[in-house]
Parts: structure tokens; C-alpha cells; sequence
């Protein structure tokens, strides 16, 4: 099932919205459960208790409490990098600030039924790649960890560090075995003792890069044409 | 017996010298000339050599004839073959190294006809090759050319002259009755003229490529006057309709009053329509982007093309005004081009994302003609004026390479896709 947030402070694209979303049910053989979030404060107020969703359909534009506040709060308050945030506008522009929340996609009012469904499908997809499970193994231990959750893999040695978003594991490993594992959720080399996510890249330039945590990680020269074509196919719409 | 064999040793010698010298000048004509090498590192040595061969083949005896002509010919367009450029300029560069290199020839051949033959010879060839190795240094100074190609009949005009020379100077050295001196300041004159016409060429690139630039800047300047243009009238429905809205709404009172629902729905829409909300109106906050998609908005609007356009890009992101116009403009113009020929399915999708900080724009379209590439793989216009019509994919090539970005163009399914990445 997949957990789902729209917070807009109007009540009637709020329900459109919704029956747009489960609409997509059928379609997606997935189970979606849609809450409704009349303002922003209402959805801070619950996300502090810890509730979690995988994706939030935020209004930019809201009297007490606007979009870019809640999407700043999810993203440095809570360390959460992994909600997808689709924001929804009145207006077609934007402001630098809602970048820095980095928004899978933007819809506008009046809402589109076709745009709807096509970022609820892409919504899908990112989270379905995300709830993939990597396990590796340290010690005699085998951990499972969640795709959404890994940033980048190092290797020292015979061994791979692998950065998360909440901690840091070392066992022996091949990065070349694990491109092979993850290649389909968007890993890729940026050099040859690095693989990184591309879910977890915050900027990326053409030399270097910032993934989620702030780490900056250098493209090596052979590569960087090779990451611009992935990034251009990643971020392509079909 | 033993005199002759170190006789013929040396002249072997002499011509492999001829031959290393020769490629060597090849070499940095080619460089000069041609743009970058970029076929695998096996093939320029394998051609390098290949060159080295026929020029010292033709480089051996001291003869100048057709043979060593033809030898430095065929050297030169094995090289030309490793570097990848424009058939015309190829065959430009071909013919100027052949010019060169047999005029220094038979200059020397001259000077050697006034000498004892057997004790001056070696010296001699040797000073010749050491001229060709000064004027190769020469050449190899020259500013190279930037990658834009002349148009066809600018093309003939510079390369008859070498090939003009070439006969002269075979016709020079036939002539009866000329004495050494006349041919010899013959040959200096033909090759002065030839140098002239390297000179001339590349300052007439250089005036061609200001000339597209000032093209691609008049552009932006049209695009800037009609989005002006366009804003300010429908500032002014705008601005009419703000002012009729009190009576307006005095209208519909009245008619609602009066209960009358028919004309209520007539009247508004009439507003509606007068106040252009009917027409697409782009406004991602971003004055560049807007004022070039709008324009081109409003021409596929005009030629009856539906234009879908989606920006999510940051309002107060900097953008340069120039890039940007020939970048987007350049793209929709040959979309527009493009769908102007359907018979249905006038659509154009405009997609532009600013996503990890970098700028990505995806403009499709159907296309109903075949499309043609050229021998590098690259597409080619199908309009007929060619050579100026590339120019605007050139234009976005160059600009996007200053953003290390990338242009991708060409047909999916039924699409045609052409996709800008650019690192802002």
C-alpha cells in the first residue's frame, strides 16, 4: 500500500485530487490511501508525530503555513529525503527556494487528469524502486535495507563502505557486483571507486556533485559524459 | 660497384628524409586546416605511415614530375581521412599541401639545375627540406579556422586557385625558351598568390562567422520587439476590460435582476473573450523563457499548430538572454518548419525542467519526411538552402558546449525529439 498526503487549503481540489489518485488503483494494481490535509500546519502537525508518507501533494500557496515552509521542514527538520513532493500551484512560477526542496514534478490548477495520472505513475514507480530491499551481508549478519534509503557506495580495498541516510556500513564486496544489483534503481558510477544513487543527488554538476547529506563527490573525467547521458535519460519524459 | 651501392643508399636515405619531412608537413597543414582528430589512435598512426610511404616513394630521385605530384596528392588524402571535418575542407587542404610542397620542389630543382649535379645535390635537397620544415612551423602558427564551412561558391572560388597554380607551373616548366631565372621567379609568384588566398581565407571566414553571429543577434532582437509587442496589447485588453468591469457588472446585475440566464452566460463569455483568456499565455515567472516561448507560441498559433508548453523552472534562475533565444528559438523554428508540412497532428510539446540544478528542455513533434544524416552521423536539414539552414544547429551546438551540456536530436517512434542538457 502506498501512503499518500495532499495538504492544500482548498477542500474541493483536495477531493478531486484524491479521486484522481485512487482512480489510479485499477490501473497501477496498487492500493492507495489518500489523507487530506485542509492547510499547512495541519500536515506539519501530523508529520511531527511521526507519521510517514511516501508521497505529499503540497499547495505552494496557503494562509498560514505555505508549501515552501512544510516542503523545508520535511527536507531539514525531519531529514526526511526520501517523500517524493509534487507541488501543486495556481501559478506557473516558481521560486528558487522550491528547488532547493527538490519537487518530483509540479502540477497546476486547474488540475489535469492526464498530468495527474502522470505524476501519480512516475510517483509509483519512484516509490515502488525505493521499497526494493539491498541486503548485504557484515559479519555473520545479513542486513536489509530499503533502495530509497542508500546514498552512495565507496570502495577501499576489499571492502565497501556504504553511506545511508541514517548510517554507515563496512563489509567485503565488489562495486561491480553491486552496479549489477542496483543498476535498475538508478546507480551508477561517477568513478570507478564510486556508485552512487541518483535519487540522492541533490546538485549535480558537469566535475563534481552534492548528494542529500552534503557530501561532494568528484565525476572523473572519463565518466562525466556518460553521467550527463544518464541524467538526461533519467530525467527524460515519456 | 661499392660506389654506386652507397650512391643508391643515400639517395634511399634522402627520400626517406623527403618522406618523414613531407607527412611532417602534411601533419601540420592538417592541423592547421582541419579540426581535431577524433577517430581511434591506431588509425592516424596507420595513416601517418601510409603517407610517410607515398611521399618518400615520391621523394625519391630528384626528378619532379606527375609521379611526385600525384605521391604528395595521395599522402595528404590518406591523412585528411583521420581527420574528421567537411568533405570541402578535406579536399581544400589536400590540394593547398600538394601546391606547396611540389612548388618547393621544383624551386629547388631549379636551384640544383645551376649547380654541379653529383657534388651539390644532397646539400641541396636537404636546405629544401629544411624550407618545407620553416614553412610548416609557419602554417602550424596560423590561427585555425573555427569549425563554421564557407558557402559552396566562396568554396570554389578559393580552391581553383591552387588548382589553377598546380598547372601553371607544370605549364611554367614545359615552356621552351624561358630561362632558369624566369621560370624559377615564375613559380615564386604563383606560389606569393597562393599564399595571398590563405590569407584571404581566413579572413573571409572570419567575416562569414561575424555575419551569422550578427544573423543569430538580429533574431533575439526581432523576438525581443514582438514579444514586447505582444505583452503590451494584451496589457491593453487587459486594461479596457478592468475598466468596463464596473459597467459590466452593473450589466449582469441588471440581467440578473431580470432573471435573464441566456444572456448572463453571452455576456461573460464575450469578456472572456476579449480578454484573451482564450489564447495560450506562457508565465513561468522567468522574463527570457517567457518572452521566447510565448513568440513562438503565438506563430504556431497563427499557423494553426497547438503548442503545449510546461516550464518548472525557478523564476529568478539566470539565464543568458542570447544562448537561450538561440538555443530555444532556433529548436521551435525547425519544430514549426517541421509541422508546418502535416497534414494533422500540429502539436508541439515543450517540456523545460530545471532539475539538480541543471536545465533540461525537450521539444517533440511529429514529422512526416524522411530524415537524412551526413557521413559523421549527423542530421541533416532537409530544407534546401543547407548550408545556412545547419547554421542553426551549429549555433546550439557551440553555446551548448560552453554549458558543457549536450544537444540530442532525432526521430523515437513517431516523434522527433530534439533534447538540450545544459550545466547552469
Amino acid at each position: 500500500m502506498i501512503k499518500i498526503a495532499i495538504c492544500d487549503d482548498d477542500a474541493i481540489i483536495s477531493e478531486q485530487l484524491q479521486n484522481m489518485i485512487y482512480s489510479m488503483e485499477e490501473f497501477l494494481h496498487e492500493e492507495f490511501h489518500v489523507d487530506i490535509y485542509i492547510g499547512g500546519n495541519k500536515l506539519y502537525e501530523e508529520l511531527k508525530k511521526g507519521t510517514e508518507f511516501h508521497a505529499i501533494f503540497l499547495d505552494i500557496e496557503m494562509p498560514d503555513m505555505d508549501g515552501i515552509d512544510v516542503g523545508r521542514k520535511i527536507r531539514e527538520e525531519f531529514h526526511d529525503e526520501i517523500t517524493q513532493i509534487i507541488y501543486i500551484s495556481s501559478q506557473s512560477s516558481y521560486a528558487m527556494q522550491l528547488f532547493k526542496v527538490r519537487p518530483m514534478d509540479f502540477l497546476i490548477k486547474p488540475l489535469d487528469e492526464l498530468q495527474v495520472k502522470a505524476v501519480v505513475t512516475k510517483a509509483y514507480n519512484l516509490i515502488k524502486i525505493g521499497n526494493q530491499i539491498f541486503p548485504f551481508v557484515v559479519g555473520r549478519e545479513t542486513i536489509r535495507k530499503p533502495i530509497s534509503k542508500i546514498l552512495y557506495f565507496q570502495s577501499r580495498a576489499r571492502k565497501v563502505i556504504m553511506y545511508t541516510t541514517d548510517e554507515t556500513y563496512e563489509f567485503y564486496g565488489n562495486l561491480g557486483d553491486i552496479y549489477e544489483q542496483l543498476k535498475a534503481n538508478k546507480f551508477f558510477f561517477i568513478h570507478k571507486s564510486y556508485l552512487v544513487n541518483y535519487n540522492h543527488i541533490s546538485r549535480l554538476g558537469y566535475e563534481a556533485l552534492v548528494m542529500t547529506d552534503g557530501a561532494q563527490l568528484e565525476i572523473s573525467q572519463s565518466k562525466r559524459k556518460e553521467v550527463r547521458e544518464l541524467h538526461a535519460k533519467f530525467e527524460r519524459r515519456v | 660497384m661499392g660506389i654506386i651501392g652507397s650512391l643508391e643508399n643515400m639517395n634511399i636515405l634522402i627520400a626517406l628524409l623527403g618522406g618523414l619531412f613531407g607527412t611532417y608537413v602534411i601533419n601540420k597543414f592538417a592541423n592547421a586546416f582541419l579540426k581535431d582528430q577524433r577517430k581511434s589512435k591506431e588509425l592516424n598512426l596507420l595513416s601517418f605511415f601510409v603517407c610517410f610511404v607515398i611521399v618518400s616513394a615520391g621523394a625519391y630521385g630528384e626528378a619532379v614530375n606527375v609521379f611526385k605530384l600525384l605521391c604528395y596528392l595521395a599522402g595528404a588524402f590518406v591523412v585528411s581521412f583521420s581527420f574528421e571535418d567537411e568533405i570541402r575542407k578535406r579536399s581544400m587542404f589536400v590540394v593547398y599541401t600538394s601546391l606547396i610542397l611540389v612548388g618547393i620542389q621544383l624551386l629547388a630543382m631549379i636551384l640544383m639545375a645551376g649547380v654541379v649535379k653529383s657534388q651539390m645535390h644532397y646539400p641541396i635537397q636537404i636546405s629544401v627540406y629544411t624550407v618545407e620544415y620553416i614553412i610548416a612551423v609557419m602554417i602550424g602558427r596560423m590561427k585555425r579556422p573555427d569549425s563554421i564551412s564557407l558557402p559552396i561558391r566562396y568554396w570554389v572560388a578559393v580552391i581553383m586557385v591552387p588548382v589553377c597554380s598546380l598547372y601553371f607551373i607544370t605549364l611554367l616548366c614545359r615552356m621552351v625558351g624561358l630561362n632558369l631565372l624566369e621560370v624559377f621567379f615564375g613559380i615564386i609568384s604563383i606560389l606569393a598568390t597562393d599564399f595571398v588566398i590563405i590569407v584571404l581565407y581566413e579572413a573571409l571566414s572570419e567575416t562569414y562567422k561575424k555575419s551569422l553571429e550578427q544573423k543569430a543577434l538580429q533574431q533575439e532582437n526581432i523576438y525581443y520587439v514582438e514579444q514586447l509587442q505582444y505583452m503590451s496589447e494584451s496589457y491593453h485588453t487587459i486594461r479596457s476590460v478592468k475598466h468596463d468591469i464596473k459597467n459590466t457588472l452593473n450589466s449582469i446585475k441588471g440581467l440578473a435582476q431580470n432573471q435573464n440566464n441566456e444572456k448572463i452566460v453571452q455576456y461573460i463569455d464575450s469578456v472572456n473573450k476579449s480578454a484573451g483568456f482564450n489564447t495560450i499565455y506562457i508565465d513561468s515567472g522567468n522574463t527570457i523563457l517567457d518572452s521566447i516561448l510565448n513568440f513562438k507560441a503565438q506563430e504556431s498559433f497563427e499557423k494553426g499548430i497547438s503548442f503545449t508548453c510546461k516550464v518548472s523552472v525557478p523564476n529568478d534562475i539566470e539565464l543568458d538572454p542570447f544562448d537561450m533565444s538561440v538555443i530555444i528559438g532556433n529548436i521551435l523554428d525547425n519544430a514549426i518548419t517541421a509541422v508546418e508540412k502535416l497534414d494533422s497532428d500540429k502539436e508541439i510539446l515543450v517540456n523545460i525542467d530545471c532539475k539538480k540544478g541543471n536545465l533540461i528542455i525537450n521539444v517533440s513533434n511529429k514529422f512526416a519526411e524522411a530524415i537524412k544524416y551526413d557521413a559523421n552521423g549527423r542530421l541533416l536539414t532537409s530544407k534546401l538552402d543547407r548550408v545556412n539552414h545547419g547554421i542553426g544547429i551549429n549555433n546550439i551546438e557551440k553555446i551548448v558546449k560552453k554549458y558543457n551540456g549536450k544537444l540530442t536530436s532525432g526521430p523515437t517512434k513517431d516523434c522527433f525529439v530534439s533534447e538540450v542538457i545544459m550545466y547552469i
